[in-house]
């Protein structure tokens, strides 16, 4: 593949000046989304104008939204006639100055140089076509350092990066990192991007040395606030394919707190095909949903060899746990899932009892032969069990529930999730923890196909199955099943 | 051509005009000479090359065709060889009309911009512009030609292409200021004007 600098020379390579204009505002907007996809790049028309930038750009909508006007030059020299370098002067520019120049007088790199340093607080960048040639990655191994350093560039760079400046921003990919180079590393990254991208740079550097750590210390990591795109892109699909890479429980949750389901469900291309089982386990004490749709797996059924192993992916856009012969997908928003069942089997109340004894149950609907029902607490805290159970009894009716509403959680982790068994759906209002939807799903709507409480751990614990034991239980043809009534955890 | 180098601007200088003619909205400069000399030749029937300062085009109306423009700048105190270069430079912007309405098969309405600091030929000033005069300067400068004919209609229409400006340092401090500019073009940009 050509390099930036080389393709540049070739757009330029014409005796038409609009035409070379044109091919250049390709090329470069080209490298700016290779460097950032985040990124849009309008393209405006002019070249080397005075006042017009060459490019706009944009992130964001509303007031997200953040532009940056992108200068094109054909030299340092010319920029500098053109009075670029008088903008370091101003705090409120966040001008982008590229020369397009292949090679640029020392004197010229000097000037600009000590003209960076003069106005550190300035957000304008001069920069050559060349100096950004050495971030180009050369091998296909992901990086999310450089990534991210890469990314940075188009919005948050700023100063002077000239001739070689970026070696000093690509570390070494077997990261065996000398003093030297961490040091020229950190001295560049503080020098030439804004506060907020150095402090991103920094967390995700720090990041991927605690992920290969024999015992990763979450002390050392900087762990406000939440990743951005652009580090969930770089970081995440690199650490869950990471050889190597720690499975401490403490590591992952403190990852998991930088990121919500929200972020996975629009991202979810770049965790296709990805075993999401060490962060989303971490995750479901974190991560809260709104519905959850419960299905079969129907390849699983009568497979004896299947891979029952607990486990978390990504299903389309939306996050799954699989589970037994069960697929449990979770949507942050109730209109990200579409109800795919309607005439479902409802429940029978004394089939279902045993599984709501570790709820406060505080809505139910009845529908008899004859009447129909719906039954609600005044009180979220009032447990109508026996209500229903009186009433059941005393009805001169056949009851089936098609859905029935429980309460978890105290406080502010209070939430009412209604199990609709004619859809297989859980809807929490507010939302829940990914762990108690996924618990409330198993014992509610999955009441007629019980799962082990072993292998709810193993999925809450992104551990794999106990498999002595399990394989022990089976051999002497014990339900494993069975038992999760009898060691299930008071989900409140 | 060394010769010609060696009298041009220097990089502030040209960039000050390039500055004060963009402000003005009209028109848009992608090269001076000292980015790249070729892009701002322009070349004659006879095979001179011809190298001016600035080359751009003009900023187009929603629905205009922008055109090119090739501006010719002195930053003199005095009048010095004003005269004599107007003279060669309107008889190139008429050989290089017939070239590159021969090679390329249509006229592109190159516009041409001789910017001074200082006025010249100031006996003849009401004459500069004129077709006659443009005629004169051709037959001086006959052998750019390479022996084609002088097309009068084709004078009459480069005549009407040929801009004098003459400005003063205060004028141009007086232009708009880069943020000024930038947010007036901005607009511009948004109405549909195109460089």
């Amino acid at each position: 593949m050509s390099t930036f600098t080389e393709r540049i020379s070739a757009a330029l390579d014409t005796t038409d000046a609009r035409e070379a204009g044109h091919r250049v505002h390709q090329v470069v907007a080209q490298e700016m989304r290779n460097l950032d996809p985040t990124a849009t790049a309008e393209i405006t028309g002019y070249f080397n104008h005075s006042y017009v930038p060459d490019l706009v750009m944009q992130w964001g909508k509303g007031r997200q939204a953040f532009d940056r006007p992108i200068f094109l030059r054909h030299s340092l020299r010319s920029s500098r006639a053109s009075g670029d370098l008088d903008n370091f002067n101003r705090n409120d520019l966040p001008a982008f100055y590229l020369s397009l120049a292949s090679a640029e007088p020392e004197e010229e790199t000097r000037q600009v140089r000590a003209q960076a340093n003069e106005h550190r607080g300035s957000r304008v960048l001069v920069t050559t076509v060349p100096a950004l040639d050495d971030l180009t990655p050369t091998t296909q191994r992901p990086d999310p350092v450089l990534g991210l350093v890469r990314a940075s560039i188009v919005r948050n760079a700023k100063g002077a990066i000239v001739e070689s400046d970026v070696e000093n921003l690509v570390l070494p990919r077997d990261r065996q990192i000398e003093q030297r180079e961490l040091a020229a590393f950190s001295e560049t990254v503080s020098s030439v991007f804004t506060e907020d991208a150095v402090l991103r740079i920094n967390r995700v550097f720090g990041i991927v040395e605690q992920a290969l750590a024999d015992e990763p210390s979450v002390e050392a990591l900087l762990l406000s606030g939440q990743l951005s795109e652009t580090e969930i892109r770089e970081l995440v699909p690199y650490l869950l394919s990471l050889q190597g890479v720690t499975r401490d429980r403490d590591f992952w949750t403190a990852v998991a707190r930088l990121i919500n389901l929200t972020d996975i469900e629009q991202m979810w291309s770049q965790f296709a095909d990805l075993d999401l089982t060490p962060l989303a386990s971490a995750a479901s004490g974190l991560w809260r949903a709104k519905r959850v749709l419960m299905s079969l797996r129907s390849d699983a059924i009568g497979v004896e060899d299947f891979d029952r192993t607990p486990r978390w992916s990504a299903k389309g856009n939306l996050l799954a746990a699989e589970i037994g012969d069960w697929r449990l997908t979770f949507a942050n928003k109730a209109q990200k899932m579409k109800i795919a069942n309607r005439d479902l089997t409802p429940a029978r109340w004394g089939d279902l009892l045993p599984s709501l004894e570790a709820y406060t149950v505080t809505a139910v609907d009845l529908r008899g032969l004859q009447t129909r029902s719906q039954y609600g607490a005044q009180e979220s805290t009032q447990d109508m069990k026996q209500r229903v159970e009186a009433f059941i009894r005393t009805a001169d009716d056949s009851f089936h529930l098609p859905s029935v509403t429980v309460a978890t959680g105290v406080g502010d982790e209070r939430s009412e999730i209604t199990a609709n068994f004619t859809e297989m759906m859980l809807d929490a209002k507010p939302d829940s923890d990914l762990e108690t939807l996924a618990r409330a799903a198993l014992r509610i709507l999955g009441y007629r196909h019980p799962t082990a409480e072993a292998d709810l751990t193993a999925l809450l614990a992104g551990t794999g199955l106990p498999q002595d034991e399990h394989e022990a239980k089976e051999a002497h043809g014990e339900n494993v099943s069975d038992d999760h009534t009898e060691n299930g955890d008071d989900p409140e | 051509m060394a010769k010609e180098t060696a009298q041009r601007l220097g990089y502030e200088g040209l960039h000050e005009i390039k500055e004060w003619l963009e402000a003005t909205m009209r028109f848009a400069f992608t090269y001076t000479v000292w980015d790249s000399e070729p892009m701002c030749t322009r070349p004659c029937p006879d095979g001179t090359k011809k190298a001016l300062d600035l080359e751009g085009n003009t900023v187009g109306r929603p629905g205009d065709r922008p055109r090119p423009v090739s501006v010719e700048c002195k930053k003199y105190t005095t009048v010095g060889g004003q005269a004599e270069g107007y003279r060669e430079f309107l008889a190139v912007a008429y050989a290089n009309t017939v070239h590159m309405t021969d090679s390329i098969g249509e006229d592109a309405e190159r516009e041409f911009l001789w910017v001074t600091y200082h006025p010249f030929s100031q006996t003849k000033w009401s004459e500069l512009l004129t077709v006659k005069h443009l005629r004169e300067c051709v037959e001086d400068h006959l052998g750019l030609l390479d022996g084609a004919e002088i097309d009068d209609d084709l004078l009459a229409i480069v005549a009407q292409r040929i801009g004098v400006l003459v400005v003063g340092q205060r004028q141009v401090d007086i232009r708009l200021s880069k943020d000024e500019a930038g947010l007036a073009l901005h607009h511009l940009r948004k109405e549909g004007y195109r460089a």
